[in-house]
């Protein structure tokens, strides 16, 4: 019912290219079917020439997740064969595995802190710099939690100098509960890569020789694994506690940065969301005022002592 | 997991099967981005602001059963109710007969900011509700209530008993301070003051909350799964339906989540009975009329242990919870759902009638 014609956009005619790629890379596979280098230069080839196209970001961001599991294939591959030239041992390639991992893990925690948020203020310090023009002598102190200005605000720019030591201290705030998450992140991973080197050595010492493990196994199981310790660690109170804090500080650093606009919107007589508020509220009042004279509501009901009271009830007024 | 070392060719291949598959995921998705939720033909008959009534043109013979109001949540389009033809609850409604109406609560702006959750439920559902009984010259409606429209559901019921004939309520949180709900245990210590001062909540912001619930299934796991399932057409049609659904989310009306948090999630007023809207007590012991709960045993946003409660909160003797083994997305669009509720709530409503 509310489907749209299919359009060719730069986006799909970048995919089909990409699939050429993908295609000369087969080709080269299949001449040399060795370790499969060649398998896995056609993504960063493709990677590349889609940024250069502008592509849009979620497509990038998608983009990361399959070079991730492309990366994961090369570590795995790159393994050195063991001693029976049958390739390395399970716990081998796991570790080789969650090394990978790893090393994407602590972008994903920084991607995560900012999800787990009500509301991300924006680039804050870039804002405050390049819209607020501090007095460039304090510049240095912004963001830096232990040269934060503690000092008495004085003289004709008082209240300039109020505000931004304000936003200078939520600004240390929010960068200090970022540095607190991360440190939480750095935990989540190296728990996640405990436990799953464990299982794969423990699945290994269970039953030898079963089926072989794929990649996807790996990855399955490094997914389970890095949601269960993340499920533990995010329900704990101090977690609850950062994640809250954390919105909160965001929220106050908005907050701070939206009043100092205000201010500069009064300045050129502009309207401010202050008097936009104000005539919404006026607005809606009276638009109340209006309804309830129009069409009263009904007064509630005494509370129904049996369920057949209900039905026997007559209809209500319109 | 197998145990076995992994065979190196085996490996190469793998990765060879992926990269292929990846790519003609990439070109099927491309040609499958046309493809948006919503199925059923459907009339707007009632709009004010930017809500809207819908309701739904029938595909059977009416079962004269008493007409049901779909009050879905705030926090995500009610296209997922409709999602396609085979994944739709409202189609199932519709085949077993039922007159089906449906409120769209729009994409609030910066107009609405101050829409509290008395405009929400005793202003624009009330509305919907004397819509539907004066259409069809009624005493009273089958409310179904969903997610966070469920809540509504029981707070608009419970203030007006009368208008409301059965109420289901579908993945209803009631009790917001179980062990199992993480969402609530992370926003107990937020300022809702300092939120809503900054105006309406983007709905990005909420999806992405959500996300960080399960980061690692719901961010990655996911789109490897997506290529790894193959590049047929259907389901990457469905697939992006989905997608689009999911991430589709308007923003919050500032005052109204403001309440929304804190009066449910942080002070857990409607067990404690102490919400209160336009200066009349919510009293959950003054549903009298039959309720059926339905709830999704593998719920992550609203587990079971936030919608069992209901059991010994409201007044009525007629008071059925069914479970359905799946997740919270499960419930509107999976093939067990799919059997299940629609043919369980129209027969549980003709029994009623």
């Amino acid at each position: 019912m509310t489907e749209d014609a299919p359009r060719s956009d730069p986006w799909s005619s970048t995919v089909a290219e990409m699939q050429r790629e993908l295609l000369q890379g087969w080709l080269k596979m299949s001449a040399a079917p060795a370790q499969g280098s060649a398998l896995f230069e056609w993504w960063p080839r493709g990677a590349a020439m889609a940024g250069s196209s502008g592509l849009p970001p979620s497509f990038q961001q998608l983009g990361a997740v399959w070079e991730q599991y492309f990366n994961l294939g090369r570590a795995m591959l790159q393994e050195p064969s063991g001693e029976d030239g049958k390739g390395a041992d399970l716990a081998s390639r796991a570790r080789s595995f969650a090394a990978v991992m790893n090393a994407w893990f602590e972008q994903l925690g920084a991607q995560v802190g900012q999800m787990a948020n009500f509301r991300t203020a924006p680039d804050a310090q870039t804002w405050w710099q390049t819209v607020m023009q501090p007095p460039g002598a304090w510049t240095h102190a912004a963001g830096a939690k232990d040269a934060a200005p503690q000092f008495a605000a004085l003289g004709l720019t008082r209240e300039r100098q109020e505000a931004w030591q304000k936003f200078s201290r939520l600004l240390a705030q929010y960068q200090e509960l970022q540095t607190q998450l991360a440190a939480q992140w750095i935990k989540i991973g190296a728990d996640t890569t405990r436990k799953f080197t464990e299982r794969v050595s423990a699945r290994s010492a269970d039953a030898p020789g079963g089926a072989a493990a794929s990649i996807k196994s790996f990855y399955d199981l490094w997914i389970e694994c890095a949601e269960e310790v993340y499920g533990g660690v995010a329900h704990s109170p101090e977690y609850c506690r950062l994640i809250a804090d954390l919105a909160n500080s965001s929220n106050a650093v908005r907050a701070e940065q939206q009043r100092e606009l205000e201010s500069w919107a009064r300045q050129f007589d502009l309207p401010t969301r202050a008097e936009v508020n104000s005539l919404h509220q006026q607005v809606k009042e009276l638009r109340a005022q209006v309804r309830s004279q129009t069409s009263p509501p009904p007064p509630p009901p005494p509370i129904a002592k049996k369920k057949r009271a209900v039905r026997r009830r007559p209809r209500a007024p319109k | 997991m197998s145990s076995a070392p992994p065979d190196p060719q085996a490996l190469a291949a793998e990765m060879l099967e992926f990269g292929r598959r990846l790519s003609a995921t990439l070109t099927g998705l491309a040609g499958a981005a046309h493809a948006r939720p919503g199925c059923s033909e459907r009339k707007r008959v009632w709009s004010e602001d930017k809500v809207a009534l819908y309701r739904y043109e029938p595909l059977a013979r009416p079962a004269g059963v008493t007409p049901i109001l779909i009050c879905y949540a705030l926090v995500n389009r009610p296209d997922m109710m409709d999602l396609q033809a085979d994944r739709s609850l409202i189609r199932g409604f519709l085949e077993a007969g039922l007159d089906v109406y449906l409120i769209d609560w729009g994409y609030p702006d910066g107009g609405d900011r101050f829409n509290d959750l008395d405009d929400y439920i005793r202003g624009y559902l009330h509305r919907c509700v004397q819509h539907v009984l004066d259409a069809h010259q009624i005493p009273s409606v089958n409310l179904l209530g969903v997610c966070q429209g469920g809540t509504f559901s029981l707070c608009y019921t419970a203030l007006h008993p009368e208008r409301v004939k059965n109420l289901i309520t579908m993945v209803t949180p009631v009790d917001f301070k179980t062990p199992e709900n993480l969402l609530s245990k992370w926003v107990q210590g937020l300022d809702v003051n300092l939120l809503a001062q900054g105006g309406n909540v983007p709905g990005d912001s909420l999806n992405g909350i959500y996300l960080s619930l399960m980061p690692f299934r719901l961010t990655q796991q996911k789109y490897v799964d997506m290529v790894q399932g193959g590049a047929d057409q259907r389901q990457l049609e469905n697939f992006m339906r989905m997608e689009r659904w999911i991430f589709d989310s308007p923003d919050q009306a500032a005052a109204a989540l403001r309440q929304f948090v804190q009066w449910f999630y942080q002070e857990n007023r409607l067990v404690a009975g102490s919400v209160t809207l336009g200066g009349q007590r919510v009293d959950l012991k003054r549903i009298v009329q039959p309720v059926l709960n339905i709830y999704a045993s593998k719920d992550h946003l609203v587990p079971p242990s936030a919608s069992v409660p209901l059991a010994r909160l409201v007044g009525s003797t007629d008071y059925t919870a069914h479970a359905v083994d799946v997740g919270h997305i499960g419930m509107y669009v999976s093939a067990r759902a799919q059997r299940e509720v629609p043919s369980k709530i129209a027969a549980w409503l003709a029994e009623r009638e």
